[in-house]
């Protein structure tokens, strides 16, 4: 009987269980479903992170090379990521170019690597106008149960922390890099980003980390990125129903908890890989 | 590609194996929630993913519709850090097309279709580790999710490689083999008829030598098969005693 | 555009022709069509004619920077296209699904097979070497196009000659063909692919399908093999079931099929240096015979008659003799003779002869023909002529022909009556020629 009035009439059911501050699958309105993180396991690549966030799943592997920088910036390196949601992971996409929403995503991790300065880009030159690392991250969507985003941040932040790069140096005689398979070094993480993002229904009730079926229905969405340092470097609202001040710095409040909760995760996750 | 001996003198390879020892496999049936039915599987350090969507409507193109079987739509794509070097084009390059019809030819003649006419089965396949023997993950994953998402089949498909090097055959073929130049042959069978699905032979081998190592591959497939079907077996035992108990 | 689809009968019979082992165009079930191999002007150029399937294959090299990981080593590159010009189904651009797996099966089985030696390619190892690339175009499809494309492909590259190149030290000088003969490609060894078609999952094979024996078939499988008996490449898909026992025996025939199209080869090759060498004109406008229509022209091919002759001969035997044939001759006026039996002819012959014979045969009932009388009389066939005209002309009287004649006939030789209504449906094409009968009629009844 639930059942069929769910199917009938999606929103008033939902709207049922948010009068009395739950959710269908019984959570209150601002937990977070359970987060389980998995990191080093493609060999091939030279970083790589699992995410789980409930049912939705993401990996996200880093893969470098050599290039040369451009003429404008010649101390920097590039970080180059790009999410992809393929047709596997949900019916709702179809195979083909990336869709729009994936393409928004990829913007939005681009963005927050920027703002946060996750990975200083001057870390990744080797020699000035010559030599330099680009970092290539790509993130796939492997199971789509809502709240992309937040797994994409916590899976490359998590793989970025996993790198490690050999070492380069460059022959005198020839100009060409040498590397030197034997020595490998981590990067030096500046900020570790953590995303939250909160939903929005019927402009009054919010809760954090929507599933797909609580996406379909919200009237509006929120993300918000914090760092460490309890500062936000990040915040996304693309259109949607208005919010007060007020709610927006509860929002800002739950992000910085859950952030903390988050870096704990992944520094614990690394410390059980003993390198 | 001098001084690396594929096999030693007491006849171990690199990796330790012997010549007819297929390396470990490792499966997961119902991994994801979305897909009707999903499977990953693990054959060395070979990973795999498969999700099967269906049967469902015919999406794209009226053209599509057969009015007495369901149509397999079939994709292979490759994680862009799947390989030592990042592959820049994942899906749409030759390699991966040919790869997806040769899914979609392998799974039309084992999928019973006529069951569900006008309909379409989508099955896609992801590569997150290429270690050699890709197209074999791929297709032992895609049976296990075929199965999973509850679609009939006449048998399981099974896929196994053999190579010959050194003037023995050698089964299940790892990245480093692969390279070395050495032929291999890729089976893809039904293991209780021992009926071939398709067969594929690259690089030079010697018309005395086929039947050696058809028959390598013939056995390594039904060794895969063992393994996957004890699997499939625990599993549905697994998910009978969730049910019953709850 | 989509091919015309094949019809249920063409598609049968050729299926009971198989299981009959009988091939339409009159082959053994192992036999290839005929195989022409012929060279243009310019080092590189090959057309393959396989029966009707014409391919031409061109190869052309560049001087170019190896690849990374690959710096001593040059690069071949094979592309097939299939183009719109060979078959209505063709279209320009994207390549279809099948176009790309006999693409992959060429690509495998000359490069992965290491038919032509890449070391030998590198000018200066890391920075240049040659890229030759081979273009097969398919021109004309009458089946089995991956074959004929194989073909084309190892025999430009063994045709071809590349600029002869020399370094010194740092400098890398191109030689010009006046300066220095070209060179060829060393080439290890000729793959050629040999096709099966399956039909009746796999119990029935043949080589070399046409068009339309692809069209019926269940699947296919390609082998592609050298003069050593190495197997180069192997490919067998399309959703078909075989054994293990039906492979080997494949690649057991492959070895036969292929040395004949390789000794083929061989001696297109020898015969073009040849007459390259004596300084003979060659190319494709020496290869084509002239002074013909080489359009719709057709092959003769032998066909084994000796099973129809004799099933002929024995229904000959068993017909029977031939009938006697009837004289019934009947001369009807000078320069007007008759014989046969049956309708009346509508024809008017006679009109004198055909009133004295209606008097006659008044009284004889003679039905529609249907009754063999020994004379046929066309007489009162006029009468329902009439009668077709509307009602019975009895009112009109004019006519005394009407008067006299009596009967209209139901089909009953009994009944004689005057209804007329009923059997004018007999003779309706002759309406037209009413008035000017009874015109005429008249006009004699008059003169008499």
């Amino acid at each position: 009987m639930a059942a069929d009035f769910k199917t009938a009439q999606p929103v008033e059911y939902y709207r049922r269980f948010l009068k009395e501050d739950v959710r269908p699958d019984g959570r209150e309105l601002g937990e977070i479903r359970h987060t389980t993180l998995n990191i080093g396991s493609i060999t091939t690549a030279e970083g790589s992170a699992l995410v789980k966030l409930g049912n939705t799943t993401v990996i996200c592997g880093i893969k470098a090379e050599l290039c040369n920088p451009t003429a404008e910036e010649p101390k920097k390196g590039f970080v180059v990521p790009n999410v992809d949601l393929p047709p596997l992971c949900s019916p709702r996409f179809r195979p083909g170019p990336p869709s729009e929403q994936a393409q928004v995503v990829s913007q939005l991790m681009a963005d927050i690597i920027e703002n946060s300065g996750v990975v200083a880009l001057e870390d990744l030159c080797i020699v000035e106008g010559k030599l330099c690392w680009v970092l290539y991250c790509d993130m796939m969507c492997l199971d789509y149960d809502g709240n992309v985003v937040d797994t994409c941040v916590i899976s490359l932040l998590a793989a970025l922390k996993n790198v490690l790069l050999p070492e380069v140096t460059v022959n005198e005689e020839t100009g060409s890099p040498v590397t030197d398979v034997e020595k490998k070094l981590p990067l030096n993480i500046r900020k570790c980003p953590v995303a939250t993002t909160f939903g929005v229904f019927d402009d009054h009730y919010l809760f954090t980390d929507p599933t797909n079926e609580e996406e379909c229905l919200a009237t509006g969405v929120l993300t918000v990125v914090t760092t460490e340092d309890n500062k936000i470097c990040c915040m996304h609202k693309p259109g949607g129903t208005a919010l007060s001040e007020s709610r927006l710095q509860d929002c800002i409040n739950r992000a910085l908890t859950r952030a903390e909760e988050v870096r704990k995760l992944i520094d614990e996750t690394i410390n059980s890989v003993e390198r | 590609m001098a001084g690396l001996e594929i096999i030693s003198d007491q006849g171990y390879r690199i990796d330790g194996r012997r010549s007819s020892e297929l390396r470990k496999v490792c499966a997961r049936m119902g991994v994801f929630t979305q897909a009707d039915g999903s499977a990953y599987i693990e054959q060395g350090n070979t990973k795999a993913l498969a999700t099967v969507y269906g049967p469902h409507e015919v999406r794209k193109g009226r053209g599509k519709i057969q009015h007495d079987r369901a149509v397999v739509n079939c994709q292979f794509s490759m994680a862009t850090f799947s390989t030592g070097e990042r592959k820049s084009r994942p899906k749409g390059d030759r390699r991966s097309q040919e790869m997806s019809m040769h899914l979609r030819q392998t799974f039309e003649a084992v999928i019973v279709t006529e069951l569900f006419p006008r309909s379409q089965i989508d099955i896609y396949v992801q590569i997150l580790q290429a270690d050699g023997g890709n197209y074999c993950a791929c297709v032992n994953a895609a049976t296990l999710a075929v199965i999973d998402a509850g679609i009939p089949m006449k048998d399981y498909v099974c896929a196994c490689t053999a190579g010959f090097i050194q003037d023995s055959p050698l089964l299940d073929i790892s990245y480093v083999e692969e390279s070395a130049g050495a032929p291999f042959l890729t089976v893809a069978m039904m293991p209780k008829s021992e009926q071939i699905v398709l067969l594929e032979m690259n690089s030079r081998l010697h018309a005395d030598n086929m039947e050696k190592v058809l028959d390598l591959a013939t056995q390594g497939c039904k060794d895969v098969f063992a393994v996957l079907d004890r699997h499939v077996r625990d599993h549905v035992s697994e998910s009978h005693a969730l049910m019953t108990a709850s | 555009m989509k091919e015309v689809p094949m019809s249920t009968c063409e598609r049968e019979f050729i299926l009971k022709a198989i299981r009959d082992r009988k091939r339409i165009d009159g082959r053994q079930t192992y036999d290839y069509r005929r195989l022409k191999v012929s060279f243009g002007m310019e080092r590189g150029c090959c057309i393959v004619d396989l029966g009707d399937t014409k391919v031409l294959a061109q190869v052309s090299g560049k001087i170019e920077e190896p690849k990374k990981n690959r710096p001593t080593e040059g690069s071949i590159i094979i592309n097939l296209e299939l183009s719109p010009m060979a078959s209505p189904a063709f279209e320009p651009g994207r390549p279809t699904e099948s176009g790309i797996e006999m693409n992959r099966i060429l690509e495998r089985n000359i490069r992965d097979s290491r038919a032509v030696d890449t070391e030998s390619l590198c000018i200066v190892a890391g920075e240049k070497v040659w890229s030759i690339r081979a273009d097969v175009h398919v021109l004309n499809d009458e089946g089995n196009i991956m074959d004929a494309a194989s073909i084309a492909a190892i025999t430009a590259l063994s045709h071809f000659r590349r600029p002869d190149v020399s370094v010194m030290g740092e400098e890398v000088t191109v030689h010009s063909p006046e300066d220095r003969d070209p060179v060829p490609l060393s080439v290890h060894h000729m793959p050629v692919c040999v096709t099966f078609a399956f039909f009746d999952q796999g119990e029935f094979l043949l080589v070399d399908p046409n068009r339309s024996e692809e069209r019926v078939m269940d699947g296919r499988m390609v082998v592609g093999m050298n003069m050593h008996r190495e197997i180069c490449t192997l490919m067998m898909s399309g959703g078909m079931l075989l054994v293990k026992e039906q492979v080997l025996r494949c690649s057991q025939i492959a070895t036969v099929k292929v040395a004949e199209i390789i000794e083929l080869i061989q001696r297109a090759l020898d015969k073009d240096a040849q007459a390259r060498q004596a300084g003979e004109k060659c190319g494709f406008a020496e290869s084509v015979p002239t002074n013909k229509i080489t359009t719709n022209r057709k092959e003769a091919t032998a066909i084994d008659t000796t099973a129809a002759a004799q099933q002929a001969s024995q229904v000959i035997q068993e017909a029977g003799p031939v009938d006697k044939p009837m004289s019934n001759m009947l001369v009807q006026a000078p320069g007007t003779v008759q014989i046969g039996e049956g309708l009346v002819n509508t024809w008017d012959v006679d009109d004198e002869d055909m009133e004295s014979e209606e008097k006659e045969g008044r009284e004889k009932s003679v039905t529609n023909g249907r009754e063999a009388v020994a004379t046929s009389k066309p007489t009162e066939r006029k009468r329902p002529v009439k009668a077709g005209e509307g009602t019975v002309s009895h009112a009109e009287g004019s006519d005394s022909e009407e008067e006299e004649t009596v009967m209209l006939f139901q089909g009953d030789d009994e009944t004689k009556s005057t209804e007329e209504p009923d059997s004018t449906a007999l003779m309706q094409p002759s309406n037209s020629d009413k008035p000017a009968k009874k015109k005429g009629k008249k006009k004699k009844a008059a003169q008499k």
